[in-house]
């Protein structure tokens, strides 16, 4: 396969977009025509991962990294924006994870979005994210990386809203746009920053002279750029959004709000990592706040009641781990673990949406219960997708998360190992929670008895998914079998990541994933002891036990109404007499004022354009009077 | 000899093709047929116009003219204009009674003064061909003769040309008197910095901004857009304006050259004028036709800034722009031919309403023309417009671009009110007329302008090899 088909990567999906928004805008009845929409979408993504598969096939991993220019848009001068991808071992298995899970999302989608008036939008929009993931993952400038970064933001607004009658809806929609947008202000200002000291913004370029930047400045840019990746991927302070985020058609949570566009901070964090670890304060804190965000995201998982915010919850957590990842030096184990939780958490939620779509639209979990038995395919699957996701050996999950914390530990942060610990303990029990109030026990409402199957269309992607929870893992077996033998998914990421080496013993491996493994079994074994036996009995127990801690977490720790009264309401109260002021001197005034003389000359040469010819043929004597002066002036 | 005339042969095929046109509507009076010659012989000549766009020009007649490179690339964008005017005609002058088989004649005969003019060497040709565009148009203006004011419209345009050609010969006369030729492969050698050459090139001047309507000397604009037949309009808007912006670029680059100095900033005032000016009573028109008059003369401003940077890449910008301009403009004109109803010609803006909701692509059409005018990414207007300023940023005339930019800010203003208009929901009346072919026109510019926009390095290299690094002798 030629590298220099990659541009169709991007360009596939543009076109499925281009297609369906511009039929179903001019030609009312292909709205209609659910099926080729559903077609088009879908065929151009699997082509993309066709096309993707091709080039991981074809290219040996010598000829890595690749540089493909498309075309120069502007070059002048010094300035050249040219439009360029980057095949890399990195930004190659991003592209298969997104076409791939993309791929089965759009499928059942297909089912699931069917009858809805939207049918060609959603998949028009559907189809665009898809085009700026991959130009987010391919780009080989920064800028042109921001631009896949804004198009990810935007379609994620858009499908969020995609129900925009519903004010809820939209209001979540246009609180996710807002809280990412402080994030990409500064993403913004850190790539101006980095523009600045480089000189480029090309990836090679950058990366190359990573090393002769001063080191405040690297370590200020280091922060800027993770302050935009706290945003898009939800982690601590701006993570309130997601949880909002599942006012969206389900499929659209599946697809960007676990698997994909939440991943890109990890991406970022990945591709620059070379930048990274010249500056480990910065790359401390990171690992940090990831380990604080798995943490408190976990504990607020544990008392959602709403099926998809448990989820929510569960991928800001995930998400959390993988920035400790990242922060400890393990930027390709974070990937991986972006790869095995691609499968579970979009399990999951494609799971929850056969579930959603059974019981007519219902969402809270203590209205559930005993669907075990009607629908034994999305119980199966989603029941793979739970505990890959616990991290049970061996399944996906596992792997992933142990590759990351026997780093931690190996990287001698010892607290945050431990807090990573604890946070797949709360793992377990969120995910053994949430998989017996749904599916095991009695049923708890009348819908549950009428509950069905999903039609095919959604069977299929639950089982492609299902055996990618299960098997996605065994690519990448610990160090301790085989000293890294087994482990091949490190040895291509580390081709493009700068990963940190940590020296930890066999001795002590062998004891972080002994432990890994008691905590996943133990923790389960907990969960369904407890829920199992009590069912939503054992949520008031603990609620009873625990008190003030179970309010703090149900209230998500107060965060919200902290952001409203520290932010929100100050702003609004403390724009207002700004607002007022520039209302009346800034609009009335300088604006005002420049409108007004725009106007002003606007109509004093209406004036003057009377109709009279005579006067027209004055102004032009006067015009000519004026060049000849001009001329006889420069001359004598 | 034989092989100079067969090297004219575009425009041979045009007048042809106009000849043919009057014998035959002599025959059957308004036949149905003669758009379709018309065309015939606009295709012919763009094919060959567009094979001989590469290479670098020739000299013809012992240097009278010159063909090809810069007269190619000119003479494409004025067929393309021709070729959208013949095909707007026929759609729109049955509907306003008035499909007279001559109109495509005159189009062609304009054309082909149009053609001369950016192709001339010699002054005197420049004149004729000045003259042979004018009277076409004059008659097309007044085309609607039981209208008052198309009578107005053809009246004032006749009367200040044929002021404006008074100062044309009289320019023509110092020049000569001073240099003892019209040549302007000769002129550079013999420049004398006497008052009285100066006067001539100030008169001369006068006469080719006249026809571009740069301010001051715009003031028919308006008046003859609103009472001509609206694609006749758009001809006039783009391209006129286009022949005339190369006759005097050949003049200020290739003859003027060596004295750039002399004249770059009068050439800049005109420009921030015409900018100021063309916007600012844009924003007070409620009628698309003189706001789209109105807006023709901010844009001749833009493309005046490339002139008035004297340098190759100043030039280069401001054929580019030509291009970009005219494609837009034609578009917009045309969706104006085609939903225009009123009896009397006009279309005041709030007769744009529901038109996008009516009809979707026409309308999507529309916003796209539009917002190449104001200048939006990735459209062909913001390459144009960034190519003349980086040149001017270049000739260090940092004020005039900044009142470039200032003005195509203000410009978004009315612009944009017209993009929103058309989505109100309001039930409009169907296309008074069907335009199939018209369609696919607009298709075609709207297609031009993302074209420009998306991937201007070919045309950007294209016209800039027209020039010398000094931007001195044009190729």
């Amino acid at each position: 396969m030629m590298p220099q088909w990659t541009p169709y990567l991007v360009g596939l999906p543009l076109l499925g977009f281009l297609l369906s928004g511009l039929l179903g805008l001019l030609w009312p009845r292909y709205r209609r025509w659910e099926i080729g929409i559903g077609v088009l979408a879908v065929s151009v993504v699997a082509l993309a991962f066709l096309l993707a598969l091709g080039l991981f096939v074809g290219l040996p991993q010598e000829e890595l990294p690749l540089r493909v220019v498309l075309y120069q848009w502007i070059a002048s001068g010094d300035f050249a924006a040219p439009i360029a991808f980057r095949l890399d071992t990195l930004s190659l298995w991003m592209t298969l994870i997104v076409t791939g899970v993309g791929a089965l999302i759009h499928l059942y989608s297909i089912g699931y979005m069917r009858g809805d008036a939207g049918y060609w939008r959603y998949f028009a929009y559907l189809n665009l994210f898809i085009a700026a993931m991959l130009l987010l993952v391919l780009a080989d400038n920064l800028l042109l990386l921001f631009l896949g970064w804004e198009g990810v933001g935007l379609c994620s607004y858009l499908l969020i809203g995609h129900w925009y009658a519903d004010r809820e809806k939209a209001f979540a929609a246009r609180k996710a746009f807002v809280v990412n947008r402080i994030g990409d202000f500064a993403f913004l200002i850190g790539l101006l920053w980095l523009f600045r000291e480089v000189g480029s913004l090309d990836l090679g370029v950058v990366l190359d002279r990573a090393g002769a930047i001063e080191s405040t400045a690297l370590g200020a840019i280091g922060m800027l750029l993770f302050l935009g990746a706290t945003g898009k991927s939800a982690q601590i302070p701006l993570y309130v959004w997601l949880p909002d985020a599942m006012a969206g058609p389900t499929p659209v949570s599946a697809l960007i709000h676990a698997a994909t566009m939440v991943t890109a901070g990890v991406y970022l964090l990945a591709r620059l990592s070379p930048l990274y670890v010249l500056s480990p304060g910065v790359l401390g804190l990171i690992a940090l706040i990831g380990a604080l965000t798995a943490l408190l995201a976990a504990t607020m998982a544990l008392v959602q009641t709403d099926i998809k915010k448990v989820l929510a919850y569960s991928t800001i957590s995930q998400l959390g781990l993988m920035f400790l990842g990242a922060g400890v030096g393990a930027f390709s184990a974070a990937i991986f673990h972006v790869f095995t939780h691609a499968f579970s958490k979009a399990l999951l939620f494609l799971g929850a949406g056969s579930v959603i779509h059974a019981l007519e639209g219902e969402q809270d979990i203590r209205r559930m219960g005993g669907l075990s038995r009607h629908m034994p395919l999305t119980y199966c699957t989603f029941l793979l997708g739970a505990l890959a996701l616990a991290g049970l050996p061996p399944l996906a999950g596992f792997f992933s998360k142990d590759m990351m914390l026997t780093a931690a530990l190996g990287s001698g942060h010892e607290v945050l190992w431990f807090l990573g610990l604890v946070s797949s303990l709360l793992t377990t029990l969120y995910m053994g929670r949430l998989l017996v109030l749904v599916f095991h026990g009695a049923p708890r409402a009348p819908a549950v008895s009428r509950a069905h199957e999903a039609p095919a269309v959604m069977r299929l992607p639950l089982v492609g998914l299902a055996v990618g929870a299960v098997a996605a893992g065994w690519i990448g077996w610990p160090d301790l079998l085989g000293h890294g033998a087994w482990n091949w998914i490190g040895r291509w990421l580390s081709d493009s990541t700068a990963d940190l080496e940590h020296g930890l013993s066999l001795g002590l491996e062998a004891l972080s994933i002994a432990l890994s493994v008691t905590v996943a079994v133990g923790g389960l074994w907990m969960a369904f002891r407890l829920w199992g036996r009590a069912g939503l009995e054992a949520d008031h127990m603990l609620q009873r036990r625990l008190g003030g801690l179970y309010a703090l977490w149900q209230s998500g720790y107060r965060v919200e109404a902290i952001y409203e009264r520290l932010f929100v309401r100050p702003l609004l109260q403390g724009s207002a007499a700004p607002l007022r002021w520039s209302e009346r001197y800034i609009a009335g005034g300088l604006i005002g004022l420049a409108s007004r003389s725009a106007f002003f000359i606007g109509s004093g040469i209406r004036r003057l354009q009377t109709g009279l010819l005579s006067l027209y043929a004055l102004v032009m004597l006067i015009g000519a009077l004026g060049l000849l002066a001009w001329f006889l002036w420069r001359s004598l | 000899m034989w092989l100079d005339t067969l090297a004219l042969m575009p425009v041979l095929l045009l007048v042809v093709a106009g000849l043919l046109i009057i014998v035959l509507d002599s025959l059957d009076n308004d036949s149905p047929v003669l758009p379709w010659v018309a065309l015939l012989g606009l295709l012919g000549a763009l094919v060959l116009e567009l094979n001989r766009l590469g290479g670098g020009g020739r000299f013809l007649f012992e240097g009278l003219l010159r063909v090809g490179g810069f007269s190619a690339y000119v003479n494409a964008v004025l067929l393309l204009g021709g070729i959208a005017t013949v095909i707007f005609c026929r759609a729109y002058l049955p509907r306003i009674w008035h499909a007279h088989g001559e109109v495509y004649a005159l189009v062609l005969f304009a054309l082909v003064g149009m053609m001369v003019m950016a192709a001339s060497y010699d002054l005197v040709l420049t004149f004729l061909g000045l003259e042979t565009m004018s009277v076409a148009l004059y008659v097309l203006t007044g085309l609607a003769r039981e209208d008052v004011r198309a009578n107005e419209a053809a009246m004032k345009y006749f009367l200040l040309g044929a002021f404006a050609t008074g100062f044309v010969l009289y320019g023509l006369a110092f020049l000569y008197g001073t240099t003892g030729t019209t040549r302007l492969d000769l002129l550079p050698t013999r420049i004398p910095n006497t008052p009285l050459f100066w006067v001539g090139v100030g008169l001369l001047l006068v006469g080719f901004l006249f026809k571009i309507a740069a301010v001051p000397f715009h003031m028919w604009a308006p008046d003859a857009y609103q009472g001509a037949p609206t694609p006749i309009a758009g001809f006039m808007a783009t391209a006129s304006k286009a022949a005339a912006m190369s006759a005097l670029l050949l003049l200020l680059g290739h003859g003027l050259g060596l004295v750039r100095p002399q004249w770059a900033d009068v050439l800049a005032v005109v420009a921030a004028l015409s900018m100021i000016v063309g916007n600012g009573a844009a924003l007070m028109q409620g009628e698309v036709k003189r706001l789209l008059a109105y807006s023709g003369i901010a844009h001749v401003g833009y493309a005046l800034v490339g002139i008035a940077s004297a340098s190759a890449s100043g030039y280069a910008g401001a054929l580019f722009y030509l291009l970009a301009y005219a494609s837009a403009a034609l578009g917009a004109f045309g969706v104006a031919a085609l939903w225009e109803q009123r009896p009397d010609r006009q279309l005041p803006a709030e007769d744009l309403s529901g038109l996008g909701r009516r009809h979707p692509l026409l309308g999507a059409l529309w916003v796209l023309f539009l917002l190449s005018l104001v200048g939006f990414p990735p459209l062909a207007g913001f390459m144009a417009k960034y190519a003349v300023f980086a040149a001017a940023v270049q000739a260090g005339k940092i004020w005039l671009v900044l009142i470039g930019v200032i003005t195509s800010m203000i410009s978004a203003y009315y612009y944009l009110r017209l993009c929103v208009l058309i989505w109100r929901p309001v039930e409009a009346h169907p296309l008074p007329s069907s335009g199939q072919l018209a369609s696919g026109v607009l298709l075609l510019t709207s297609a031009l302008l993302l074209w420009l926009g998306l991937w201007p390095s070919g045309v950007l290299e294209l016209v800039g090899r027209f020039f010398e690094d000094s931007g001195l002798v044009l190729r």
